[in-house]
């Protein structure tokens, strides 16, 4: 079976979304609220994203591509110093941020080739798959129904719904920066959207039926959920949801390394899928000094920092762009 | 005197440049002969070539049907094209291909006025006899396998694949020691663009030295940072002939009996032809515990030492009680045992290898009975941690084609779980996942047909379905159709 040498980001793409629900702190909403709002919040995601992608296209400029590149830098450390803490709340005293920095970014030595991203996320899409589907057969005979939330579905719970579900992940304004990635199959974004969030939708489902009116206030609630699995399996194999999780936050790094080498690169007649490994080196040391710099600080607030900047950062390219459509020759838009 | 440019006309020098180049070695011979009344030259090495068969097949025909000739160019014409006497089809008419030929093993007759000479197939190479391949176990199926003899082993190979479409390509290396090597494929399965890049890349190899396919390796590698292998191997004539109905490509290199097959996948490393010899069901068995085996060799003793350092919740707590008396009796932390005894093993298993076959198993008795008694008896180890690496050894022979990268990448996972604990775990088990996605043999996917999943991955991947539906699937065709 040959390859083909344009990437097939869909399923890096997803992994890096299902990690984001997998490893949030807190649960957001409740499961009714969350489905009423759930369509709509998936059809304005995958609609940002793609009227991004026209603006990105219809006005490029290196003010854009540089703060671009900073959010990546930024959403990067994140990722990490997220995965240290859980890592630091499961085994404590084990694992350093420097240990954490190390484990992770080394395997993005070799997920330099799209086709390596493309090609491990859906491997470990399989494993999410699989690892998924033992943490309900374990959680199953605890999972109730009576546990299930039925308030009145009032503007405050619907918004507070929204507000948790309209997370604008950078993952949602990569597809922009693909090559020819109009030929990556119709509604991409539209898919990558209504997985994520009915994923989202789901886990939130599982985790009330599970923990019913205690899951808002539960820490690391899916991981807290899988260590109670009447089954037992997940008291045993809790490693293997960190070590499933660490494996999704390298392939997740991998794909920002890969959009920061198409932000930073020269446009070539020839189209180069692979980052070099020469500043390897400088990319590490920029993570870890930037961990360094943030690990004392909340980590909470700093992902909703991230949220606001990525938000503004679409909004200015929207409108940077349509303003471009507008000036000049509107085929290009 | 340079090797380059044209034979002469006159046979004294070129029996000079003969001298020059080969008179001092004892084997090479040289006669002069007056076939028909023209003065002419044999030239060859004894043991490479035949005098008997050179007389045999030429000198005698020529002297008891004597042929009035006029002079040289005209014995030249004769041989060549009228007589019937076995001559190789292109006279040597320069200097580099007179060496060539003679080194070839070729008896070659130079003749006086006549600027080329004629070479004679008259090979009398020692060589081994076919036999079963020691390093490839197989139950059923062919015994035989590849010699250090190319022409030999495309004759083998050709005895199994008798079709017209079958093409074996014979070039030389470009080496100092002007090493052959042939590639042989199927026209109409092979890859086209797949075996024109292979046919240069081949070319434009240099290296000083070719003893085994193998060294070609690295050269056709993408990844050089990668681990996984680019090519597979085989002694086989059986498995090589499979892999051409797969539309994929052997190379054969003279001297030695090891076949290069591209590209290759990994799936590959966990077939062996009793797969297809045995029942399905059997066979697929046996497929999921190879890689089960390859799964404990290169996890296992780093999960061992996750565990006992860092993650205890996963081992159940009677083990676990069991294990922390050993661990306590020992005075090193487990990720140094575990390294220590995992190097000891490969010890061992090189010093049985090398050995001289009379005292190889000395070798392994000592290392793995005394050693291993002694050293549990006085506390250095303990008895899990040895019984680990030795299940990991053993497991890693059930795959004995991934041998290198199996001890290779145990050695790093041993070494991340004992410094980082889980996310070290994640880390090793994240590259080397890496490493077989990144791998690109030739454009092709290095994990097909495992990933991603499909009718494949169950027809003949993790296990194998039953031969009326491989056949019905298609299998053993065109890589790309499989």
């Amino acid at each position: 079976m040959t390859r083909d040498n344009t990437p097939r980001l869909f399923a890096a793409l997803l992994v890096s979304l299902l990690a984001n629900v997998l490893l949030r702190t807190q649960t957001g909403y409740w499961i009714r609220a969350g489905l009423a709002v759930a369509p709509v919040t998936a059809a304005l995601l995958a609609l940002l994203g793609w009227v991004f992608a026209r603006c990105w296209r219809a006005w490029p400029n290196p003010l854009f591509r540089g703060l671009f590149a900073l959010l990546l830098v930024y959403s990067s450390s994140l990722e990490l110093l997220r995965l240290w803490q859980l890592s630091a709340r499961l085994y404590p005293d084990t694992v350093t941020l420097a240990g954490v920095c190390f484990t992770v970014l080394l395997p993005v030595i070799y997920l330099r080739r799209v086709s390596a991203i493309g090609q491990t996320a859906n491997v470990l899409l399989c494993a999410l798959v699989l690892a998924g589907a033992a943490l309900l057969l374990s959680l199953a005979p605890r999972l109730h129904l009576t546990n299930l939330q039925m308030p009145v579905l009032t503007g405050d719970i619907l918004s507070e719904a929204v507000s948790a579900q309209l997370i604008l992940y950078p993952e949602y304004l990569l597809p922009a920066l693909w090559p020819e990635q109009d030929k990556r199959g119709r509604h991409t974004l539209a898919r990558l959207a209504a997985l994520a969030i009915g994923f989202d939708v789901a886990m939130h489902g599982v985790l009330e039926l599970f923990f019913g009116t205690a899951m808002p206030g539960r820490a690391d609630p899916v991981h807290a959920a899988a260590r109670c699995g009447a089954l037992s399996v997940f008291n045993r194999l809790e490693w293997v949801q960190l070590l499933l999780w660490t494996m999704a936050v390298s392939l997740k790094l991998a794909l920002y390394l890969y959009a920061l080498h198409r932000l930073c690169k020269r446009p070539g007649p020839t189209e180069n899928t692979a980052v070099g490994l020469e500043r390897f080196p400088l990319y590490f040391a920029l993570l870890l000094a930037l961990c360094l710099v943030l690990h004392t600080a909340d980590i909470a607030a700093l992902l909703a920092v991230r949220n606001t900047a990525v938000w503004f950062f679409a909004a200015l390219v929207v409108i940077g762009g349509g303003f471009a459509c507008l000036t000049s020759n509107r085929s290009s838009c | 005197m340079t090797t380059d440019g044209k034979l002469s006309r006159n046979l004294q020098a070129n029996l000079a440049f003969l001298q020059e180049r080969f008179g001092c070695s004892s084997d090479f011979y040289t006669k002069e002969v007056a076939p028909c009344g023209i003065s002419c030259a044999i030239a060859l090495f004894t043991g490479l070539s035949s005098p008997e068969k050179l007389c045999i097949m030429a000198l005698d025909m020529l002297d008891r049907n004597p042929v009035p000739l006029q002079n040289g160019p005209a014995l030249l014409e004769y041989l060549l094209h009228q007589s019937r006497v076995p001559t190789e089809k292109q006279p040597v008419e320069d200097k580099t291909a007179l060496i060539e030929q003679l080194c070839a093993g070729m008896s070659v007759l130079l003749i006086d006025g006549c600027a080329a000479a004629v070479a004679f197939s008259t090979q009398e190479i020692p060589q081994r006899s076919v036999s079963t391949p020691g390093t490839e176990g197989n139950i059923r199926g062919p015994q035989e396998g590849f010699t250090e003899t190319l022409r030999c082993n495309v004759a083998l190979l050709r005895r199994q694949f008798r079709t017209d479409s079958l093409v074996a390509e014979i070039a030389t290396a470009q080496t100092r020691a002007k090493t052959e090597y042939c590639l042989l494929y199927d026209r109409t399965l092979a890859d086209p663009a797949l075996i024109d890049s292979l046919r240069r890349r081949l070319s434009e190899i240099r290296i000083p030295v070719l003893l085994d396919s193998a060294y070609f390796a690295s050269f056709l590698k993408q990844d050089k940072l990668n681990l996984f292998p680019a090519a597979a191997y085989t002694e086989r004539p059986a498995t090589a002939c499979a892999r051409l109905c797969e539309g994929k490509a052997v190379i054969l290199v003279a001297g030695s009996p090891t076949a290069m097959i591209v590209p290759s996948f990994f799936a590959e490393h966990f077939e062996c032809l009793d797969d297809y010899s045995s029942g399905a069901v059997f066979a697929g068995l046996i497929r999921l515990l190879k890689y089960l085996a390859f799964l404990l060799a290169v996890f296992g003793p780093g999960l061992y030492v996750a565990a006992v350092g860092f993650a205890p919740e996963m081992i159940p707590v009677q083990l676990l009680a069991k294990l922390a008396q050993a661990e306590t009796s020992t005075p090193l932390p487990p990720m140094l045992e575990m390294l220590g005894v995992t190097l000891l093993l490969e010890i061992v298993r090189e010093a049985g290898l090398r050995a001289p076959q009379s005292i190889s198993h000395t070798v392994s008795l000592v290392g793995a009975l005394i050693i291993g008694e002694t050293a549990v008896s006085a506390g250095i180890v303990s008895v899990p941690i040895l019984t680990m690496a030795a299940a990991a050894t053993i497991a890693t022979l059930a795959v004995p084609s991934l041998y290198e990268q199996s001890i290779l990448f145990r050695f790093v996972i041993i070494l991340l779980a004992g410094l980082f604990g889980v996310p070290g775990l994640a880390c090793g088990a994240c590259m080397i996942l890496a490493m077989a996605c990144g791998s690109e043999p030739f454009g092709f996917d290095y994990l097909y047909p495992l990933m991603p999943p499909g009718k494949a991955t169950f027809r003949d991947g993790f296990v194998r379905s039953i031969w009326c539906r491989l056949a019905k699937a298609g299998e053993g065709g065109h890589i790309d159709e499989r």
